[in-house]
């Protein structure tokens, strides 16, 4: 990692330097937190479709019931796993993440979860983007009701990098959902730049009324169009050398890395990574083919970044892990806690975050998967506040926050 | 069955609603033999000849699962050219296919049973399961359907099934089954239930070497099953999976969830809860008779009245082949706009055969839009479409002008009004269109179709 003189560096040699002076480095963090502008910030929210497994991708491997959950299937330090805090290490297709950690910019959460379990993929995800499980009343999505407390109502406000809108981003506040960022302009075919022109006008002419989404979805394409072209800055390469990876989570990492760089605005934005992570069976496979990707993707976002990391706090998030003992097939089934990854410069990074509940047979849930000790909503307004929404109520509804889990400074 | 007084609106509906739109002649067609009849001819599916003569060129079409394995296992690339072709077919049955309705079912039906390409060995027998497991029964008996898919290669692949044996359960099928295929997710079912029906179906799964769906018994766990509180006594065999389709498929919540998921196709995204019980009751007193549960659906004042409302927002497939239809285009391969460009159903959110989850893609229509970044491909597409641009698909504008002046705009927007959209295109589309310049190389009649399939208007059906 090439120098980087950013405000975390300094307020990590300040913190250190305050130990000696007798202050606790996290009051000094906290006051220096909410001194900085949060007008800035950005909340980015990765989430890997299919319920990743956390047991194997935050491996437990001085747990002494792991590997027999996991006969064949349990990673060992031997197989390349990297070593975190010498109870936990990070699967070998991960371990680029392992300097991220190392600097301070990394944490995990190995036990997320909610009482409402679903083992539905389809209800836990929605569960998830609505932050409101077992509720299907709601249905608007926890990104939108963020967004709608942010000052303003500009579509760059909120994007998701998405093929399809994610329900995260469903709601009264504009969102803009795109996959790249480069191509986004009316292409009339072979009819040349004039017809293109000419289409752009009618069609434009065409949403002006009207007020079915159709309509707001058409205006929505002509304001983004109106943007994109007038922020070049849109159409940057990476900065710093960053090299992202292809698949999805590489493009969207960089079109998010290219709209925070942007300055237009944007405070939230929520990138879908469907993949294999659904590993009923031949999960080694799923995973070694999965988690480099992943890694170099997150890698290249931070570099991207430069000191912006500092304003910008990402989350990987799943629908739930996977069952602690491996099935007949040399995979897992739907389970219970998840693990997430929180990367920025207010992350309290290089530490594994959460009690550690265990997987001797007694302390599984239905005897079958690894308990929560967070709740994903407590998580969510947690990130919520970073970002500097003022009524977390609204964020989740109809709950009662439990303890802050103290994962963002 | 009432439908309101006939009219091109009402036969543009039901176009829309029973097919996949308007070609430009359809319209006339369903007016000249008149709604009740042309809805009895799409329930009773006819033969096809000049269907079948546009897929003649299509060989690995006929492959069996064997042939498929022996030519492509090999080499797992060369596959690519069975899936386009398979593709390519998809597209050219809904866009040339008289039996409209048929195709609208085994897409749905395809989608409801969701299966994913990407998927191996599931995609060695994904041409077979479209065209042998779902396709012969989308108007028949539910239990028939069910039944056939899961005696399929492709899901006992897909849900990891022949994986799960009594020693070692693989309960992602069984949970799917219930959660997915029948019940739905608030059925009425446990985990006790999923992992008993898990055990019903171990044993169940494929033999690669003769490409097809095997039994075993070894693998079957013979002890005795308790499933929705009915209990299935021991050394069954296989009967036990079936005697859990039995009950799955006459499950009251099997006909309300099956019912919800046909309303939602045809009537809105927010179906009654009358039209929904309607649907419900007719599945059960016909013992799961498909047809006769759309009977019932098409026969409400909910189903026509929704010929006056701003109609459900078609999903991109939806959009995709209607536009086609509407152009009389001649549809040879799919390649160019599933994967080709910035502007296929890869950008559009919604590659043929890629839904990866179990669930399949959404059918509701808000799910697809807003979304500007899909709603701009769709834009470029017909743009690219009228261009003559789009590789695979021919496009003759007299198909759908007739002997109208090409260069005309004011004409081509009132014939695209009446063979289209059925009279009802909006007034500031309409105006739009004949506005458009003579400049360029492009005819102002390929401009004003672009603009028109472009529109707010043809976003919905």
């Amino acid at each position: 990692m090439p120098f980087d003189p950013s405000r975390r560096i300094f307020l990590k040699g300040a913190g250190v330097a305050a130990v000696g002076l007798g202050f606790a480095p996290s009051a000094l963090l906290t006051r220096a937190a909410e001194a900085a502008d949060v007008g800035s910030r950005v909340l980015v929210q990765v989430f890997l479709r299919g319920g990743v497994d956390g047991l194997n991708l935050c491996v437990p491997h001085g747990d002494g019931s792991y590997y027999g959950l996991r006969p064949t299937i349990g990673l060992r330090l031997a197989d390349g796993v990297r070593d975190l805090d010498g109870f936990f290490g990070l699967h070998p297709g991960l371990a680029a993440l392992r300097d991220l950690y190392s600097e301070g910019l990394l944490a995990l959460h190995p036990t997320i979860g909610n009482a409402q379990l679903s083992r539905s993929h389809f209800d836990a995800q929605d569960f998830m983007d609505s932050a409101a499980p077992g509720d299907k009343t709601v249905h608007d999505g926890w990104l939108d009701r963020v967004a709608r407390q942010i000052p303003g109502e500009d579509v760059m406000q909120l994007v998701a990098l998405a093929s399809r809108t994610p329900r995260s981003v469903l709601g009264p506040h504009p969102e803009l959902v795109l996959q790249d960022l480069a191509t986004f302009s009316v292409r009339a075919g072979t009819g040349g730049a004039t017809w293109s022109a000419e289409a752009d006008q009618l069609l434009r002419g065409m949403h002006t009324s009207g007020s079915t989404p159709v309509y707001e979805s058409g205006r929505a394409v002509f304001s983004a169009i109106d943007r994109i072209r007038t922020t070049p800055a849109l159409q940057s390469s990476p900065a710093n050398g960053a090299v992202y990876p292809g698949g999805t989570a590489g493009s969207g990492l960089r079109q998010a890395a290219r709209l925070i760089r942007a300055d237009i605005g944007t405070r939230a934005i929520y990138v879908n990574v469907p993949g294999s992570f659904d590993t009923h069976a031949n999960q080694l496979a799923a995973n070694n083919q999965e988690y480099p990707a992943l890694a170099a993707a997150l890698v290249a976002f931070r570099r991207d970044l430069g000191s912006r990391i500092d304003d910008v706090l990402l989350m990987v998030t799943t629908e739930f892990g996977r069952t602690a003992a491996q099935n007949g097939s040399a995979g897992t089934d739907h389970g219970f806690a998840h693990c997430g990854l929180f990367l920025g410069g207010s992350v309290r990074g290089g530490r594994v975050h959460g009690a550690w509940p265990g997987l001797s047979s007694g302390s599984l849930n239905e005897g079958r998967d690894l308990r929560y000790t967070v709740d994903f909503r407590d998580v969510f307004l947690s990130a919520a506040r970073w970002l500097g929404v003022g009524d977390l109520s609204q964020v989740v509804p109809r709950y009662t926050p439990a303890v802050d889990p103290g994962l963002f400074a | 069955m009432t439908p309101p007084p006939i009219g091109p609106r009402v036969a543009r509906f039901a176009l829309d609603r029973l097919g996949y739109g308007p070609r430009p002649d359809s319209i006339d067609e369903v007016l000249g033999r008149g709604p009740e009849r042309w809805i009895e001819d799409q329930l009773a599916p006819s033969p096809d000849g000049s269907l079948e003569t546009r897929l003649r060129p299509l060989a690995t079409l006929g492959y069996s699962i064997q042939e498929t394995l022996a030519r492509y296992d090999a080499d797992q690339r060369t596959i690519g050219t069975a899936l386009q072709e398979l593709r390519t077919a998809h597209f050219i049955r809904a866009v040339h296919s008289r039996n409209q309705l048929e195709e609208v079912l085994t897409d749905f039906w395809f989608n409801h049973f969701n299966v994913y390409e990407g998927d191996s060995p599931t995609r060695y027998g994904i041409a077979r399961y479209e065209m042998d497991a779902i396709r012969p029964h989308v108007l028949g008996k539910f239990r028939d359907l069910l039944g056939a898919v899961a005696n399929s290669w492709a899901m006992m692949s897909y849900l990891d099934n022949y994986l799960s044996s009594a020693r070692a359960i693989n309960e992602n099928y069984a949970r799917e089954l219930m959660e997915l295929h029948t019940l739905g997710v608030d059925g009425g079912y446990t985990q006790a239930d999923v992992q008993e029906v898990a055990r019903a179906f171990t044993g169940w799964g494929i033999d690669q070497r003769a490409g097809a769906f095997v039994f075993r018994a070894a693998s079957h766990d013979q002890g005795a099953k308790t499933i929705l509180g009915q209990r299935l006594p021991a050394s069954q065999g296989k009967k036990d999976g079936e005697d859990v389709l039995d009950l799955l498929a006459r499950h009251p919540s099997t006909a309300r969830f099956i019912s919800t998921k046909l309303c939602r196709r045809l009537v809105s995204d927010a179906p009654s809860e009358d039209v929904i019980a309607r649907g419900a009751d007719a599945f059960t007193s016909s013992n799961g008779d498909l047809a006769e549960v759309l009977r019932a659906i098409i026969g409400t004042a909910d189903f026509w009245s929704e010929a006056f409302g701003p109609g459900k927002i078609k999903t991109p497939h939806e959009y995709v082949v209607s536009a086609l239809r509407a152009l009389g285009a001649e549809v040879t391969s799919a390649r160019a706009f599933v994967e080709g460009s910035a502007s296929s159903l890869t950008s559009m959110g919604m590659p043929t055969y890629e839904a990866l989850d179990p669930t399949g893609w959404s059918d509701r229509g808000t799910d697809w839009l807003p979304n500007p970044g899909s709603h701009l491909a769709r834009m470029n597409f017909v743009l690219s479409l009228v261009s003559q641009t789009t590789q695979g698909v021919a496009v003759d504008l007299r198909t759908l002008i007739g002997n109208v002046d090409a260069s005309n705009a004011a004409a081509v927007t009132a014939v695209v009004d009446q063979r289209i959209f059925g009279g009802t295109m909006p007034a500031d589309v309409a105006s739009a269109c004949r506005s458009v310049g003579s400049t360029g190389s492009l005819q102002a009649g390929f401009k004003v179709v672009g603009l028109a399939l472009a529109s707010p208007a043809f976003q919905a059906r």
